[in-house]
């Protein structure tokens, strides 16, 4: 009776699966020790203790801004970085489309060497790039040096402050501030803003002494995955104090509020 | 020649579950050292798809099959395992929880002479068993270990062990995920949430608002979002990795891996967590379990209803069904994202019993904010001192909460801590204290003489004020459940005497919860230095968890001791794991010369540096004369 339960059993269990082979044949393969006891031991370095390289993607806008008439715009935002924990390459990209020309407006990139300097911050050194959109009319091309500090601020607010140095000899000064608040782990509601500041004049780049131009968005995700989130939201910007003046010389509005709809994506 | 015939076996055995048969104890002829020759045993490492949670995906196997084929060795006898490396890749073997040669013990870059097996080669491990009990083996590679490179050991004793049984079943628990492991680290790196879908949120704040009985919880349930928030860190971090599908034997819980029994059998369970990332609660509903073995090594024999079994930790268990009922063998993850699940029947095929509803998700609170406590003085076991590196060790934070009450630094008697904090926010004053009083106060900051006296760290707490206790295990059972802590494990024969440590080693448990950087000491292993340990000495391993995750670490090569109190019987453990916020003294004597590693058993957390190079070297004096 046991042995019946026993045959049972081993068609449906195996038991030691790799069986021992014959000790003449184990005794014939084994000619020689195995080579890794005679070594000594504290050889060579560790080739263990590697450093891991690993990269992300995150397009935090992709948007079409209408406010009701003409055209959309369309606007990006996004970042790459790649590197090891303490030392990275960041890519930030930001455009936004003209709604007469649909052509560029605005475009930026920034390339950084990025460096973990305490528990929730980078910080970031690199070159800022304003490309100039249209030979006639927009603003022109400007190239900034620029050193920031990226990261997580008390109350889990991502926190982005950046001073810009160009060749024009204007400082500027940049601060971003986002939060996702959590409706459901899904459902993300992000305000976000943005401050820029100027210690001096570019009246070609629209930039006045002061607080100069202001962004401030609130963006509502669904994330269907965390690489995949559709959202819609409102943004909104302006150009305040003496640069407002500026763009009104170019017949611009210095005020511009949006409907948008877009995917945020991360990879 | 050999090779051939066995992986064809192997292959026939690939969809077999691993698990042994009945065996009497001690039937076995037995092989003495030197005297029988070594028998010999082939694995092949493999890329293989396998379908395991629904789709096919690729794997890695060892002899074609998920769990690895158990190795069923005999203590006293040597063995000789050919390795042979078919992956596109470097890989390796580590025999967990084995006491042997250190060129044996399978780590790429540490194992005295082991640079890994490159592809498309066999490499020779060859040992003699000088233990019995129920162990495991897996890659030391990457992360080819979540890939399915894992399988139970089993060696059995040469005196019968002092406790019958009639069957005798592995039970090894893993996480299998569809995804490429690499992507899942890369994941984690980018979004340190990415797997966390249970975070807090507005919707559940509102009921757990529109729950909460008065005012003053509603105040301390906004007081607690706010601390946590003030923090940056996330009181619902318990699992890394979600989307597992958690195995038996490599199956689902709808493939119902079943262990047959005879009623009134007693039926040995033999307990792995093989899972890459998870710690179980085990029970099986309606029957108690005498937990007779942990780590490999006999313990007196304690009943219980459950058992948290920790990454990497392996307990045996006897059970006694008496009727002919079909039992469900349940370990739910800790961070209830699911179960692993088997049955005892006294037949085959049935259908699974249905799954129970999940245990309410464990929450953080301020008890498990562990540090910052260091740098302290204390000895590092390092040759060189160590500074911890920026951003592996989390800020003070959460000592300055201005705006709660009884928050402000310890000068508060503990009578005026929050009224209405405890019972909704859940927060624990007397660890609080523990927390914003600062482990320096302990008198850390100035070196002590070092405590040789074997007094217990932990129960004198932190700062004067009781620390949590780092054993007992709140797996949400029902009150009266008895559930099994370290402090339940009595080793039946310990090789070491009880004595007093030469000396207290400092092991601070570090990491950045926000970058997903784990280190030891504020040092990834990438830039740590060894830990030095001089052969013959009796160390104290001062385990210091200052992280919010429970880390369960593991050292190769000699048995850690944790001080549980129970004088010379603390139990003998190749696993030990560390809660959140707590402190926990581990003694290892220094009996086992050349390099080793010890380091957190998280798969993720080791590849991503919390891991220690340890080497334990003889003198210099007595080095030549050997």
């Amino acid at each position: 009776m046991r042995r019946v339960a026993e045959a049972a059993m081993a068609l449906s269990f195996a038991m030691v699966v790799v069986p021992p082979v014959l000790a003449g044949e184990a005794a014939a393969q084994q000619a020689a020790p195995p080579a890794a006891a005679a070594e000594p031991h504290g050889g060579p370095p560790s080739p263990a203790g590697h450093e891991l390289f690993f990269g992300a993607v995150l397009v935090d806008q992709a948007e079409v801004r209408s406010n009701g008439r003409g055209q959309g715009i369309y606007a990006f935002r996004g970042l790459g970085s790649y590197g090891t924990d303490y030392d990275r390459i960041q890519l930030n990209l930001h455009a936004e489309s003209n709604e007469a020309a649909r052509s560029l407006e605005r475009a930026e990139l920034q390339v950084l060497y990025s460096r973990l300097v305490a528990y929730f911050w980078d910080l970031q050194l690199g070159v800022r790039h304003d490309v100039r959109i249209a030979p006639r009319g927009g603003t022109p091309g400007r190239t900034y040096g620029v050193v920031g500090l990226q990261g997580l601020a008390p109350g889990f607010f991502h926190v982005n402050l950046q001073a810009f140095l160009g060749d024009r000899g204007v400082p500027l000064i940049r601060a971003e501030a986002a939060y996702d608040l959590l409706i459901t782990n899904r459902l993300v509601l992000q305000p976000e803003a943005e401050l820029n500041f100027a210690m001096g004049r570019d009246e070609a780049a629209l930039i006045a002494p002061g607080l100069y131009r202001m962004e401030a968005g609130l963006r509502l995700r669904y994330e269907i995955t965390r690489e995949v989130a559709p959202y819609v939201g409102i943004s909104y910007e302006r150009a305040v104090g003496g640069a407002a003046g500026l763009a009104r010389r170019l017949g611009e509005k210095p005020e511009a509020t949006a409907v948008v709809a877009g995917v945020r994506l991360f990879f | 020649m050999s090779k051939v015939r066995l992986s064809r076996r192997a292959a026939l055995g690939a969809s077999l579950a691993a698990v042994a048969l009945p065996h009497a104890p001690g039937a076995l002829a037995q092989p003495r050292i030197g005297r029988a020759m070594p028998r010999e045993f082939n694995l092949v490492l493999e890329h293989t798809t396998m379908d395991i949670a629904g789709r096919p995906r690729p794997a890695m196997t060892v002899n074609r099959q998920i769990p690895a084929p158990v190795l069923r060795f005999r203590e006293g006898e040597e063995v000789i395992i050919n390795v042979t490396n078919r992956l596109r890749e470097e890989a390796s073997i580590h025999w967990h929880g084995l006491i042997l040669p250190s060129g044996q013990d399978g780590v790429p870059g540490i194992s005295d002479g082991f640079q890994g097996i490159a592809p498309g080669t066999t490499h020779q491990y060859r040992f003699p068993l000088i233990q019995s009990g129920t162990y495991w083996y897996h890659s030391h590679s990457g992360l080819q270990e979540q890939a399915g490179i894992y399988g139970p050991l089993v060696i059995d004793p040469v005196r019968p062990d002092p406790f019958g049984y009639d069957r005798d079943y592995v039970i090894m628990l893993s996480d299998w995920t569809d995804e490429d492991p690499r992507r899942v680290l890369a994941n984690l790196k980018r979004d340190p949430g990415y797997y966390n879908y249970n975070k807090r949120t507005l919707a559940s704040l509102l009921s757990e608002l529109a729950a909460a009985p008065d005012g003053a919880a509603r105040a301390a349930i906004l007081a607690d979002r706010r601390m946590w928030g003030e923090m940056r860190m996330d009181p619902t971090d318990i699992e890394d990795v979600s989307g597992y599908t958690y195995l038996v034997n490599g199956r689902p819980p709808e493939a119902n891996f079943t262990a047959l029994y005879r009623p009134g059998e007693t039926v040995r369970l033999r307990f792995i967590n093989a899972s890459a990332m998870s710690h179980f609660d085990v029970r099986i509903p309606g029957l108690e379990m005498t937990v007779v073995q942990a780590h490999g090594n006999n313990v007196r024999p304690v009943m219980v209803d459950e058992f948290r079994i920790a990454t990497a930790e392996t307990y045996d268990v006897l059970v006694r069904p008496r009727d002919g009922r079909q039992y469900a063998i349940l370990a739910e993850s800790m961070g209830r994202q699911g179960f692993a699940s088997a049955s005892l029947a006294t037949q085959e095929g049935l259908p699974m019993l249905p799954l129970p509803p999940h245990r309410p998700r464990p929450v953080l609170t301020m008890a498990d904010m562990g540090g910052p406590y260091g740098p302290t003085g204390l000895d590092r076991g390092t040759p060189l001192p160590e500074t911890d590196r920026p951003g592996q060790v989390a800020p003070p934070m959460g000592m300055d909460h201005a705006g709660m009450p009884g928050m402000s630094h310890g000068a508060a008697p503990p009578a005026a801590l929050g009224t209405g904090h405890a019972p909704v926010a859940a927060m624990d004053h007397s660890a609080m204290g523990h927390a914003a009083m600062g482990h320096a106060a302990m008198g850390h900051g100035t070196p002590p003489a070092p405590d040789r006296a074997a007094m217990d760290h932990f129960a004198m707490g932190h700062g004067g004020m009781a620390a949590r206790d780092p054993f007992t295990n709140d797996t949400g059972a029902p009150p009266g459940t008895r559930v099994l802590s370290y402090r339940d494990l009595r080793a039946l024969s310990s090789p070491y005497p009880a004595r007093a440590p030469d000396r207290v080693i400092e092991v601070r448990l570090t990491g950045n919860m926000e970058r997903y950087i784990w280190s030891i000491n504020g040092n990834r292993f990438s830039e740590a230095q060894p830990i030095v340990l001089r052969y013959g000495e009796r160390v104290r391993l001062r385990l210091i968890n200052e992280t919010m995750m429970n880390h369960p670490m593991h050292l190769h090569g000699m048995w850690m001791i944790p001080q549980v109190g129970n004088g010379a019987e603390n139990p003998l453990l190749h696993v030990v794991n560390v809660r959140p916020g707590t402190t926990l003294d581990v003694d290892v004597e220094a009996d086992a010369e050349g390099a080793w590693v010890f380091h957190c058993h998280l798969l993720y957390h080791m590849e991503a540096g919390m891991m220690r190079k340890v080497e334990v070297r003889r003198p210099a004096r007595t080095a030549s004369a050997r």
